[in-house]
């Protein structure tokens, strides 16, 4: 059996962003691991451009377009298969890398996270002109010049990939039985649904899906109408062709589970639990903190600023934090990441305070290197999420070391375990509580950080690559003996 | 003219919310109303307020703001209501007597409509629907919520759970109070909070927030929660569905021991400071 991954979609959202997002991170990451581990075992994908058939891509030339658009430096040597010491942990590409698409969707697009802005996109305008006038529209937007010098490479290697090096169409090389792999964010692809369909009649081919969260469903207060409606009916495409449904932590397998009982038609099985990496890779170097900030002298909160993240929450708290403590004794409060949507008011209401006084500062662009030192620098961290797929700030703080002060809510308590120290996040008091102690207390956060550089284990991406593997494997027995 | 014709001048404060809460207020608000309230009392022979807990407040401002003030604030017993006329008002058609609570206020920020709706949301995803009453915002909308509204659109009004009465009509009001299973009042803060005044005259408990003045306007005729724990106004608005005795228990201790405050009084009360 041989396992095909559809990386059509990273490829296509490297054309029109110049930073990769949470779920091209990850799933590029585990592209990475099983090209490592079982290089015999899986070949990867592209769409064709004409009809609805898929050719190879040889795996140096996604590697090749990957690091065109992330500018990230691959290790010299190989990492190691569990080397959690050279991928030392960083940073999920936040929202704020990714370039205004352009003043042609702007308006619809500001608003949303770029998973949802690509399919958006693309329900709108399918042609792919329309790419090539939003390409030209960043391209005129100052802040992008330097990305599009980039991205002039890139284009360059994507004609490359496109005419020279046309691979073999899967047609030749499949078996029946093959397993096709979604690891992205396929739904981001106009028809996707119906090629799948067309691909698993025309080759036996078996379909597998991986689902990062199904907030918009579950919580679409937080989404934008359109977009949650449109996601929805995606996943009730999915789940019914769907041979195989991974997950990446159980909380959202339980949400996938309630929605597929929901959907009567559906006939898969319960997703399986993929453990998802720690790590991505290292900046080259570490920034210095802004003047504003001393090391040891505030709370960060990484997350682009939205509804759902629970912003409002960190601000009230830090509100009554400054009612009853000493000024100098109360942390600097910085939010890090860029200004999303469906925040204007609570936006609004930050001015309105004088953010706090001072007390507040926001950071809407830092790069790789600074969101390095921010963190090594912090007290501690902050994540009040009303609701997540996994909790990669969790984690992440984690890996550097330092303890989350974390909403207790879905998938949050997997990513931060007992390392973290956790609140309702519907309860501005108990997390004034909860502050109010981390700040007090001389040796809670003393503590949880020794027990964080004793016991603390990051997870390498092999395991996630093992885990998702063994999800596929088990599936392939459960077939042979059905 | 103090100082022209020897005349005292008196004041009485409601709030002073927007020195204290400026981020409720659209932007430069406070910095107007500050200033103005420094002029007022420290020119002030005497100060009244509408509530122990704006009387605090009052106190407080001029501490820290180093200003004079001879005496507290004296506090006056405000009226209970104002006189609402009785329309012939029939209720909107998704509304029955009984079925929904009602929260009655401006649709801002500072009134915690955030906390409603989250609140509501548990309630549906706990309870049985037809067991969850109507949840009913009636005022107009304000400043600050358009981020609110989008949410409650997004949710579709929560599955249509949630019915937003935005036209102003004291007749319909009394008729709406009337009808309602109990009340909510979820504010941050108030220099009073006449919706609570109000919903007693009417009979009906209030499920409120226990913050600054609104355990004055509500006394042991309301239920209270922290308007800054969604979780601990659903244990509240879930108690007050479930337990078939509580509200109409509350309801006949309203009946028995509530005393609404005539206007008369609070202008006696306005006299004797000023003698």
């Amino acid at each position: 059996m041989t396992i095909w991954f559809d990386v059509e979609d990273l490829l296509q959202y490297a054309r029109m962003a110049s930073r990769p997002s949470g779920i091209q991170r990850c799933s590029f990451e585990l592209y990475a691991a099983v090209a490592r581990l079982a290089p015999e075992q899986v070949g990867f994908l592209r769409h064709d451009t004409v009809g609805h058939g898929m050719r190879v891509i040889a795996w140096t030339d996604v590697e090749r377009a990957y690091h065109a658009m992330a500018h990230t430096r691959r290790p010299t040597q190989p990492p190691r298969s569990d080397g959690v010491h050279t991928t030392v942990p960083v940073l999920w590409r936040r929202i704020s890398r990714v370039p205004v698409i352009g003043p042609a969707l702007q308006t619809v697009a500001q608003c949303l996270p770029p998973e949802l802005r690509v399919p958006l996109g693309q329900a709108v305008r399918t042609q792919v002109a329309v790419f090539r006038a939003l390409a030209a529209a960043v391209r005129a937007i100052p802040r992008a010049v330097a990305a599009s010098r980039e991205r002039t490479s890139w284009d360059a290697l994507d004609r490359q990939l496109s005419s020279e090096r046309v691979g073999k169409d899967l047609r030749e090389v499949v078996h029946p039985g093959d397993f096709l792999v979604a690891l992205g964010a396929p739904w981001a692809l106009i028809d996707y649904p119906n090629r799948i369909a067309r691909l698993k009649a025309e080759m036996g081919i078996r379909f597998a899906l991986l689902i990062y969260d199904v907030i918009p469903i579950a919580r679409p207060e937080f989404f934008e109408r359109g977009p949650s409606m449109l996601f929805s009916a995606f996943m009730r495409d999915y789940v019914v062709i769907a041979d195989q449904l991974l997950t990446i932590s159980r909380s959202t397998a339980n949400d996938v589970g309630k929605f597929i009982g929901n959907e009567s038609t559906a006939a898969v099985r319960r997703p399986a639990v993929l453990r998802i990496g720690t790590g991505f890779i290292l900046p080259d170097f570490v920034s210095r903190l802004p003047d504003n900030l001393g090391d040891g002298g505030y709370a960060l909160f990484v997350s682009t600023i939205e509804a759902r993240k629970n912003h409002i929450l960190a601000f009230l708290a830090w509100r009554r934090l400054l009612e009853v403590l000493p000024r100098d004794r109360v942390p600097q409060l910085v939010f890090l990441g860029r200004v999303g949507w469906m925040v204007k008011d609570l936006m609004q209401q930050i001015r309105n305070s004088d953010y706090l006084g001072g007390k507040l500062t926001i950071i809407e662009n830092a790069d790789d290197p600074m969101l390095a030192a921010l963190n090594r620098g912090a007290r501690f961290t902050l994540f009040p999420s009303f609701y997540e797929g996994w909790g990669l700030p969790v984690s992440e703080s984690l890996a550097f070391g330092k303890v989350c002060l974390a909403s207790n809510s879905t998938s949050i308590p997997e990513a931060g375990g007992a390392f973290c120290l956790y609140h309702d996040p519907e309860s501005v008091s108990e997390a004034f509580e909860l502050y109010k102690r981390a700040i007090e207390e001389p040796d809670l956060i003393t503590n949880m950080e020794m027990r964080i550089r004793e016991e603390y284990q990051p997870v390498s991406w092999s395991v996630s690559a093992r885990d998702m593997l063994n999800a596929l494997m088990l599936s392939d027995q459960t077939a042979e003996s059905a | 003219m103090k100082a022209k014709i020897g005349i005292r001048f008196v004041i009485l404060i409601y709030d002073i919310i927007p020195i204290l809460r400026p981020e409720f207020f659209p932007g430069g608000d406070e910095l107007l109303f500050a200033s103005f309230m420094r002029d007022c009392v420290s020119m002030a022979d005497k100060l009244m307020a509408i509530s122990e807990a704006t009387a605090n407040d009052v106190e407080n401002f001029a501490r820290n703001a180093n200003i004079d003030v001879p005496t507290r604030p004296s506090v006056l017993r405000i009226g209970t209501g104002f006189t609402l006329p009785e329309g012939k008002a029939e209720l909107p058609a998704n509304l029955v007597a009984g079925g929904y609570a009602l929260f009655v206020s401006t649709i801002e920020p500072r009134k915690n409509h955030i906390l409603a709706f989250l609140a509501w949301r548990r309630l549906l995803e706990t309870l049985p629907q037809d067991q969850v009453p109507q949840l009913v915002f009636a005022g107009r909308l304000g400043w600050m919520v358009s981020d609110l509204m989008y949410m409650i659109r997004d949710q579709n009004y929560h599955g249509g759970k949630l019915t937003i009465i935005e036209k102003p009509d004291d007749g319909l009001l009394a008729a709406r109070y009337r009808g309602a299973r109990f009340t909510l009042f979820p504010s941050f803060h108030e220099g009073w909070g006449l919706p609570v005044s109000e919903s007693l005259a009417f009979g009906k408990v209030c499920l409120a927030s226990d913050s600054s003045s609104i355990s004055e306007a509500g006394g042991p005729f309301c239920l209270y929660h922290d308007p800054e724990n969604v979780t601990a106004a659903f244990d509240v608005y879930r108690r007050a569905i479930e337990d078939p005795n509580l509200i109409p228990n509350m309801e006949q201790r309203i009946g028995e021991a509530y005393r609404p405050v005539p206007w008369s009084t609070s202008a006696r009360d306005m006299m004797s400071v000023l003698q």
